[in-house]
Formats: C-alpha cells, sequence, structure tokens
C-alpha cells in the first residue's frame, strides 16, 4: 500500500490561503462583533474581538437617534430604483447595439469604452450645477439618474456582448411572421438574456448601495436624502469625534451586512457574472 | 399596397424603433457625460466660484496650476500609490489564482471569502480600517501591545509613511479578490492539452507557468492591468475616509484634491478645480494609452 506523503509545497500553499482569508474576513469580523460592544468597551479598545457584554445599544441609537432608519431606506430606494432604470435603458440599448448595424455604431460603442477613462470626480461638479439649474437639487431622483448613467456604460457592453452570443435563428423566424422589432425584443430576447439580466441587476445594485463620492455631492445641501454610506461617513466629518464611535460602528455593519448576506447566498451569481464579462469584453 | 411599398414602410417602422430604444441611453450619455465633461473644460477657462456669472480668464487656472505644489503633490501620490497597488496586487492575485485553481480542498470556500470585500464598500471599509488602525483604542495596536511587540501605540495615520501604507493595505484588501477571479476566468480558458504536454515534456511546475500560463494569458493580463491602474487613478473613497489627505495635505489624491476645490464649503474655486479635472482626464487617459500601446508592442513581439 501506498502511504500519503505530506508534500511541504501543499502545506504551504493551505498556510497562504488560510492567511489570506483570515485578511480578507478579519476587518468584517471585527466590525461585526465590535457593533455589540457597549460604547465603553468599544472605546478602551484592547486586544479582544468578542464582546465582554452583548450590547445592542449602538444599534439603538443609529436606528433612532442618528437617522439610520431614513438613511436605510435612501438606501434601499436608491439602489433599487438604479436597478429598475439601468435593467430598462440599458437592456434595450444592448439589443439595438447587438443586433442592427448602422453607421454611428462603432462611435457608440467605442465611446462606451472610453467613458471609463474618465474619472468620475471630474464629472460630478457640472452634473451638481445641472441638477442646481434643474432644481433638481436636493431630490433622491438626482441621485439615481447620476448612478444609473455612471454605472451604464460598463454594464451595456455586458449585455451587449452576451446577447451578441445568443443565436439569431429564432430571431429570424419571428420577423418572417411578422413580429415587430420590439416585440422581438420584449417576447423573445429578454426572456433568453434572462441570466445576464439577472448579472447586471446584482452589479447595479452593488455599486448604487456601495457608492460614495456621487450621493455625497448630490445630498450635500439636503441630508434627508442621503444613503447609508454618506451617512456613516458624515459622523466622523462631523466632527462629534470619538462620542459617535459607536453609532458610526452600528451603521457600517448596517451599510456592509445586507451585501455579504446577499453575496454569501447568491456568489455564483457575482462570480460568473465577472468572469462572463471580461472574458468576452 | 404592394410589397416593395410594405417592407419600406417596416423598415421605416423598424428604424423608428430601433432609434427610440437607443435613445434613453443616448440622452444619459449627453447629460452625464458629454456636456458635464465640455462644461468642464469651458469652465477651466474662467474665474468662477458658484455663486457670481463665470467670468473668462484665459490661460490664468493652467498658469496657477504649473505652479501649484500641492497638486503636483497630489500627482505624484497618485502615482505612487497606483504603482504599489499594481506591483503587489497583480502578482498577488495572480498567485492566489493559480492556488485556487489547483486542486486543493475547499477551493470554493477560499476563492468565495477572499472576494468577498469585493462587494463591500470602500468607503465604509475605510472607517472600520480607521478604527483598526486608530492609535489608542484600535485593535492592531492592542494586539501589538498585547504579544509584546510594541511598548507605545503606534500612530498609524498620524504618519505620512504608515498612512500611505494602510491606504495600500485597504485597497489591497478590496481589489485582490476581484483580480483574482478575473485571472482564474482566464486561466481556466487555457486547454488543458497544453499542460498536459508540458508534462510529459518533464516540464517543472515552475516552468509550465512561464511557459505556458503566462503567455496563454496575454491579452487578460494586459486588461487586467490597466483595469487596476485606471482604479489607481480614480482613487478617493479610501484616502477620504482615512486621512482625508492629511496629515498637511501629504497624502493627498488626485480626486480628492479636485473634490476639495469643486465642494470646500469655504473657498470653493469652481474654475481652478475644474482646470485642475481637465488635467487629470489628460494624465489618466495618457497613462492609459501609453500602458495599451506598450504592452500591445510587447504582446506582439511574444
Amino acid at each position: 500500500m501506498k502511504k500519503k506523503r505530506i508534500k511541504p509545497g501543499r502545506v504551504l500553499c493551505y498556510a497562504f490561503l488560510t492567511a489570506m482569508t483570515i485578511f480578507s474576513a478579519f476587518p468584517l469580523i471585527y466590525a461585526f462583533f465590535g457593533s455589540f460592544k457597549s460604547s465603553v468597551e468599544f472605546l478602551n479598545g484592547g486586544a479582544n474581538i468578542l464582546p465582554a457584554q452583548w450590547d445592542f445599544s449602538s444599534y439603538a441609537k443609529a436606528w433612532k437617534e442618528a437617522n439610520f432608519a431614513r438613511y436605510t431606506l435612501n438606501s434601499l430606494f436608491i439602489s433599487g430604483m438604479t436597478v429598475v432604470l439601468t435593467l430598462i435603458v440599458g437592456s434595450m440599448a444592448s439589443y439595438v447595439l447587438a443586433r442592427t448595424s448602422f453607421r454611428a455604431k462603432p462611435a457608440i460603442i467605442g465611446l462606451l469604452g472610453l467613458v471609463m477613462f474618465i474619472p468620475n470626480v471630474v464629472l460630478i461638479f457640472p452634473i451638481f450645477k445641472m441638477c442646481q439649474s434643474l432644481n433638481l437639487m436636493g431630490n433622491i431622483w438626482s441621485i439615481i439618474i447620476t448612478q444609473t448613467a455612471s454605472g451604464l456604460p460598463f454594464l451595456v457592453i455586458l449585455m451587449q456582448s452576451y446577447m451578441v452570443s445568443i443565436s439569431r435563428e429564432i430571431d429570424e423566424a419571428a420577423e418572417m411572421d411578422g413580429c415587430s422589432f420590439f416585440r422581438l425584443f420584449y417576447n423573445i430576447m429578454l426572456p433568453l438574456s434572462k441570466p445576464i439580466l439577472a448579472t447586471v441587476a446584482l452589479f447595479a445594485f452593488k455599486n448604487a448601495w456601495n457608492s460614495y463620492l456621487l450621493p455625497l455631492a448630490l445630498s450635500l445641501s439636503k441630508p434627508e436624502i442621503r444613503p447609508l454610506t454618506v451617512g456613516v461617513i458624515a459622523l466622523k466629518d462631523m466632527g462629534e469625534g470619538i462620542s459617535a464611535w459607536n453609532i458610526m460602528i452600528a451603521g457600517s455593519v448596517l451599510a456592509v451586512f445586507p451585501m455579504v448576506i446577499v453575496y454569501l447566498f447568491m456568489n455564483r451569481f457575482f462570480i460568473e457574472g465577472i468572469t462572463s464579462g471580461s472574458v468576452k469584453g | 399596397m404592394n410589397k416593395a411599398v410594405k417592407s419600406r414602410k417596416n423598415s421605416r417602422i423598424k428604424g423608428i424603433q430601433m432609434f427610440l430604444m437607443l435613445l434613453p441611453m443616448l440622452v444619459l450619455f449627453f447629460l452625464f457625460c458629454a456636456y458635464p465633461l465640455f462644461d468642464s473644460i469651458y469652465l477651466s477657462f474662467t474665474k468662477y466660484n458658484g455663486f457670481t456669472e463665470p467670468v473668462f480668464n484665459g490661460l490664468a487656472n493652467y498658469k496657477r496650476l504649473f505652479s501649484d505644489s500641492s497638486w503636483w503633490r497630489a500627482v505624484l501620490n497618485t502615482f505612487e500609490l497606483t504603482v504599489m497597488a499594481y506591483v503587489i496586487q497583480i502578482p498577488l492575485s495572480l498567485l492566489l489564482a493559480i492556488l485556487v485553481n489547483s486542486k486543493i480542498k475547499g477551493q470554493n470556500f477560499f476563492r468565495t471569502i477572499i472576494f468577498l470585500p469585493n462587494v463591500t464598500s470602500t468607503a465604509i471599509i475605510g472607517i472600520i480600517f480607521f478604527f483598526m488602525f486608530s492609535s489608542y483604542n484600535g485593535i492592531v495596536n492592542g494586539m501589538l501591545q498585547g504579544a509584546g511587540l510594541i511598548n507605545r501605540p503606534v500612530e498609524w495615520l498620524g504618519n505620512v509613511t504608515s498612512a500611505k501604507l494602510i491606504i495600500i493595505l485597504l485597497n489591497t484588501w478590496s481589489q485582490v479578490g476581484y483580480l483574482m477571479i478575473l485571472f482564474l476566468a482566464a486561466i481556466q480558458k487555457i486547454p488543458t492539452e497544453l499542460y498536459e504536454s508540458a508534462t510529459l515534456d518533464g516540464a517543472s511546475k515552475w516552468q509550465q507557468f512561464k511557459c505556458v500560463t503566462l503567455p496563454m494569458l496575454g491579452q487578460m493580463f494586459q486588461v487586467i492591468s490597466m483595469m487596476c491602474i485606471l482604479n489607481g487613478f480614480q482613487l478617493f473613497d479610501s484616502v477620504k475616509v482615512l486621512t482625508g489627505g492629511g496629515p498637511g495635505n501629504q497624502t493627498s489624491v488626485m480626486a480628492l484634491y479636485i473634490y476639495n476645490y469643486f465642494f470646500n464649503s469655504t473657498g470653493a474655486q469652481q474654475g481652478y478645480a475644474s482646470a485642475v479635472s481637465v488635467c487629470a482626464t489628460f494624465i489618466t487617459a495618457a497613462v492609459g494609452a501609453l500602458y495599451f500601446l506598450v504592452t500591445s508592442k510587447k504582446f506582439k513581439e511574444n
């Protein structure tokens, strides 16, 4: 019988992967348990990750006094509406770009690629100014529309490359039967594109939920429309200093863990979405 | 109606439908990308404070820009952080992709957890890192002191060098899993026959990596590197939250510098900020294009 030998290379490999896994999970674990420490215990610091005594007052405070109930609703609304808008606007555009050819098409696709080279911060002030002159400032829709527009180029390229790979035979048959261009899209293309639509929805939601710079600039004049990210960080900049730390850590957990939980259940979609997009695009 | 007329009518209807379906995206593109870019270029030639009408002042903003040492400091920092990110993240993520791709137990678990940071908000994680590395009650100092490695708490974020290291650490934390998945996808596209014949020829693992994996990655390697670089130039969230550019503006980066000039509540100078924006766009595009050209040439030679 052959005896199984333990190779040193293999051990090293496991050790390295384990170390990276701990590194990746540590800040999240630290934040999660930290949010259940009492204010005093959290401020005292030390080397303990677990709370000495479980204390839920940080959440109660964040929810009631620091307006986090409002911010959570805002985050949900902004991300949800961004997904809806992205899917409607993006799927139609990708369909046209995947299935037809016209003179301006290469230019449009080229522009979508180039946009990724422009830093977001360059565009945000003119957008801010435009919202002011359109009286959209302080309106939560200004955040939603800007967020949609900033995510579209990448997501349209993702959807377009998926739709190109769908066989044209069904289209042609339907067209022979007199199906119009739009009906073809609505009744045939959309159902066939479900996997990529799910991925795009997930991406759009994630990006909107985690976005910071855009909602920060667009909610400057009206704190009531802030999403969670902006709300949590505002506490740091407001100069309340250490007295707000426990609210901030509870807020951070509220802002981060919904995405973490969604990801742990649906990590297939995230990972496959990234790989399919990158390899083709 | 004869057939020809009908089909012409149909193609016109199709044309209209096509245009209407494309229109919403084009409108968003022009309103939120093309127009803002041109507006920035226009404003960069004016003196403008956001309240009174912009006044044309020629190249004054650009002249000021060239002698603005704190701007070039921010540019330098951006380059520094981007290069560091590249040097650390590309090899690390490639190594992780190879390890996760090899026959080991629990590869799905490792892959899932290492990618996990990518779904979190960098800005919020910035706050968490800020707590972890705070000098008097941060857990990092707590652990180091507990282990007897340091006597006094270290001021991680109060010192330029260590503050930059923590910014790099945070970015590595949030990026590496993503880059790993991209490399993994590219590696899995490489036909396994290549490895089989390499093994038959007696090639070692390292030789296989050097002569099969790396050349076959080719274009993907270029795309992933480009992404890493572009992300570096957009760096904002982590710096704003961790240091706010401090101490004394010495960890500032391009995006943060521009943001502060646009939205500073006291003394915002939007005309000047626009000129800086235009400069930043040029730098980003130039570096992207240069990288693309240099690497394309190299891949062609191979």
